[in-house]
C-alpha cells in the first residue's frame, strides 16, 4: 500500500464533493497514521492561509466594474499608440554620441588654422549696472552710536579698574616669582708687591705723622750713636691737628733690604726697601727677592741681541717733547726682561711706550759659572723727535 | 463599440477568438484579483488595462505562438500587481489607510475593526511579496474564487502539478506569515 502524495491530500482539500480522489484518500487515511498526520498538518496550513486571504476581501471587491469603459480606452490606445516609442525613449535617455575620432579632429582642426570660421562681431548685449560702493557708502549712524558707546564703555571699564584701591594694592604687591640675580663676585684688586721682609715674629710696624709741635727744631747734622737726648720729628701744628691715628703712613724703622713684618726675601739690593713700608701690609707678592744677580763677583753683564724702537706717544708728539726714561729691569734666563721698573720717568705716557719697547727686547742672559742667571740691570730709553 | 479588424486577435487553435469578448469575460475578474492583491480598485484596473495592452502588443508579435493567451495575461498582470505593491511606498500605504479610516468613520460600523482588518491585509500582501510569483499567482487565484480546473486551463498545469504547487505556496506563505509576524492565533 503507497501513502498518499502531498497532491491527494491537497486535492482533498481543494476538490469538493464525492470526488474519486476523495474517496482514495478518505479510505486510505482510515488506515495510514502516517497520512493522517500529514493531513492533519496541511489542513493546519490550509485553514490558516485561508483564514489570511480571506482578509483581503474588501467592500471594493464588489464595486462594479466597468468593462465596456475599460475595453474603449484599451481599443483607443491599441489604435492611437502613443508617439513615443521605446525607441525614442532609448534616444531621449541616451546623451548624443559627440566622440569624433581623432583623424577627423585633427583635419578640423588644420582646417580651421587654415581657414578659421569667421565669426559675427561680439556684441556685448550686457551693461555694467551702478552699484553701491560697500565702503563709501555713508556711515550708519547706528553703527557709529554703537562704536562709540562700545569703546566708551571699555575705557570706563578700563580707568575704573585702574583707580580701584584695591587693584593699586594688588599691583604694588608684586611677588618676584624668581630670586634675584646673584650679585657679581667681587674680585679682589692685586696689591702691589710689598717690600721684603725681615722673618720677623712682629708684624710690620706701622710710622706715625710727626708730632704737632708749636715749633720746629731743626735736628743736628752730626749723626750722634747714642743721643742722650732724643728729639723727634713734629711739624708745626696745633696739638690736636691729628687726633686720629696715624699709624699708616711711613715706616721708621724700615732698614735696607727689608723692613719688618712676616715676610720673607731680602729686597732687590741698595735703594730699595727703604721707603716707608710695604703699602697696605702683606700684600700679594713679595717683591722681585732672591734669584736675581747682580753683575759683578763673577756675574757676566746682560747684552742686547735685538731691540724695538719704541712708540712716540700722541700727547708727547704734540707736545714735541724730548726725553730719557730709565728703567730697571731684570734679564731672565730666557733673555727677555721682566720686572721693569721706572726709575726715571718723563711722563707724556712715554714711561709706558718704554716699557712696552723694552719687553719687546731680546738679551742675551747674563752668565755665572756657564750658566744663565738672572741678572739685574738698568736701560735707558731715549725719545727724540727729528 | 466597432473596432477594426485589426484590433482582433486569433488566439486560440481552435479558432479565432475575438478580443473584444476576450476583454469582457476576463476584465471584472482580473480587475477583482488585482484588487484584492493591491487594495486600490483604480490602480488595479490601470493595471488590469496595462495587462490586456501588452496581451495584445505580446500576440501581434507572436501571432502564431500557441500560449494560453489567458494564463499569459492573468501571469503578466499579477507580475505588475505585484510590482505595483512593492513599489507603493509606506507613505502611500499610510495615506490609504488614513483614508480608509476616514472613510471608516463616516460609514456605519466599529472603526477600530477596520482599521484593524486593513492592517491584517497589509501584512498578507507583505507576506504575498516574498512568494515566487507563481506561488502568490496561484494563492491570489485560488483566494478570488478560481476553480483548480480554471487554475490549471490558465496556468497551463495538470491538475496534480497545480495541487502540489498550491500546497507549497501555502507552506511558504505560511512560513513567511510567522516569520514576519509570528504566529497571532
Amino acid at each position: 500500500m503507497t501513502c498518499l502524495t502531498e497532491s491527494d491530500l491537497q486535492g482533498y482539500l481543494e476538490e469538493s464533493g464525492p470526488t474519486p480522489l476523495r474517496q482514495m484518500v478518505e479510505q486510505h487515511m482510515v488506515l495510514c497514521a502516517d497520512c493522517r498526520a500529514a493531513f492533519d498538518r496541511i489542513t493546519a496550513t490550509h485553514q490558516r492561509v485561508n483564514a489570511w486571504f480571506s482578509e483581503l476581501e474588501s467592500p471594493e471587491d464588489n464595486m462594479p466594474v466597468n468593462a465596456n469603459a475599460a475595453l474603449q480606452n484599451v481599443m483607443e490606445r491599441i489604435q492611437f499608440p502613443p508617439t513615443i516609442t521605446a525607441d525614442d525613449h532609448l534616444a531621449r535617455l541616451l546623451a548624443p554620441d559627440t566622440d569624433i575620432p581623432w583623424y577627423r579632429s585633427i583635419v578640423e582642426n588644420i582646417r580651421e588654422l587654415i581657414h578659421p570660421e569667421k565669426l559675427p562681431p561680439l556684441e556685448l548685449t550686457s551693461k555694467p549696472v551702478a552699484v553701491k560702493d560697500i565702503w563709501g557708502g555713508g556711515t550708519n549712524p547706528r553703527a557709529i552710536a554703537s562704536s562709540v558707546l562700545f569703546q566708551g564703555a571699555l575705557v570706563a571699564v578700563l580707568m575704573l579698574v585702574g583707580t580701584n584701591a584695591k587693584v593699586q594694592k594688588a599691583i604694588t604687591n608684586v611677588v618676584l616669582m624668581a630670586p634675584p640675580p646673584p650679585p657679581k663676585p667681587v674680585t679682589p684688586k692685586a696689591a702691589a708687591g710689598g717690600g721684603g721682609g725681615s722673618r720677623s715674629p712682629l708684624p710690620a710696624l706701622k710710622a706715625a705723622l710727626p708730632k704737632p709741635a708749636p715749633k720746629v727744631f731743626t735736628p743736628p747734622l752730626v749723626t750722634i750713636e747714642h743721643p742722650a737726648l732724643t728729639m723727634d720729628a713734629s711739624l708745626i701744628a696745633p696739638p690736636d691737628a691729628w687726633a686720629a691715628p696715624t699709624g699708616a703712613i711711613g715706616n721708621p724703622l724700615g732698614a735696607i733690604g727689608g723692613g719688618g713684618g712676616f715676610g720673607s726675601g731680602g729686597g732687590i739690593g741698595n735703594g730699595r726697601g727703604t721707603g716707608i713700608g710695604n703699602g697696605t701690609g702683606n700684600g700679594a707678592g713679595g717683591g722681585a727677592g732672591g734669584g736675581v744677580y747682580a753683575v759683578g763677583n763673577g756675574v757676566s753683564q746682560p747684552t742686547l741681541i735685538s731691540k724695538v724702537d719704541p712708540e712716540y706717544s700722541e700727547e708727547a708728539r704734540k707736545a714735541k717733547y724730548n726725553g730719557t726714561v730709565t728703567l730697571s729691569i731684570v734679564v731672565n734666563t730666557d733673555g727677555r726682561a721682566e720686572a721693569i721698573q721706572v726709575t726715571k720717568s718723563i711722563g707724556m705716557g712715554l714711561d709706558e711706550k718704554a716699557v712696552e719697547a723694552v719687553q719687546k727686547w731680546r738679551f742675551k742672559p747674563g752668565m755665572k759659572a756657564g750658566a744663565a742667571v738672572k741678572t739685574r740691570a738698568v736701560v735707558e730709553v731715549n725719545f727724540r723727535l727729528l | 463599440m466597432q473596432l477594426s479588424h485589426q484590433a482582433t486577435l486569433g488566439v486560440t487553435p481552435s479558432g479565432d477568438l475575438e478580443f473584444e469578448p476576450f476583454f469582457l469575460q476576463h476584465y471584472p475578474r482580473l480587475v477583482r484579483t488585482l484588487t484584492r492583491l493591491i487594495g486600490k480598485a483604480g490602480q488595479a484596473e490601470e493595471l488590469a488595462s496595462d495587462a490586456f495592452y501588452r496581451l495584445y502588443q505580446h500576440r501581434q508579435q507572436n501571432a502564431h505562438s500557441d500560449e494560453n493567451p489567458a494564463g499569459w495575461l492573468y501571469r503578466t498582470a499579477v507580475h505588475l500587481g505585484l510590482d505595483a505593491l512593492r513599489s507603493n511606498s509606506r507613505r502611500s500605504r499610510r495615506e490609504e489607510i488614513a483614508q480608509r479610516e476616514d472613510l471608516a468613520a463616516k460609514t456605519p460600523g466599529n472603526p477600530l475593526y477596520e482599521l484593524l482588518a486593513e492592517e491584517q491585509r497589509e501584512r498578507v500582501r507583505t507576506a504575498l511579496c516574498r512568494l515566487k510569483p507563481i506561488q502568490g499567482q496561484v494563492l491570489l487565484m485560488s483566494g478570488s474564487g478560481f476553480t483548480c480546473k480554471e487554475m490549471s486551463a490558465l496556468l497551463g498545469l495538470k491538475t496534480d502539478s497545480l495541487y502540489v504547487l498550491i500546497s507549497r505556496a501555502k507552506a511558504q506563505f505560511e512560513k513567511e506569515y510567522v516569520n514576519l509576524y509570528g504566529r497571532t492565533e
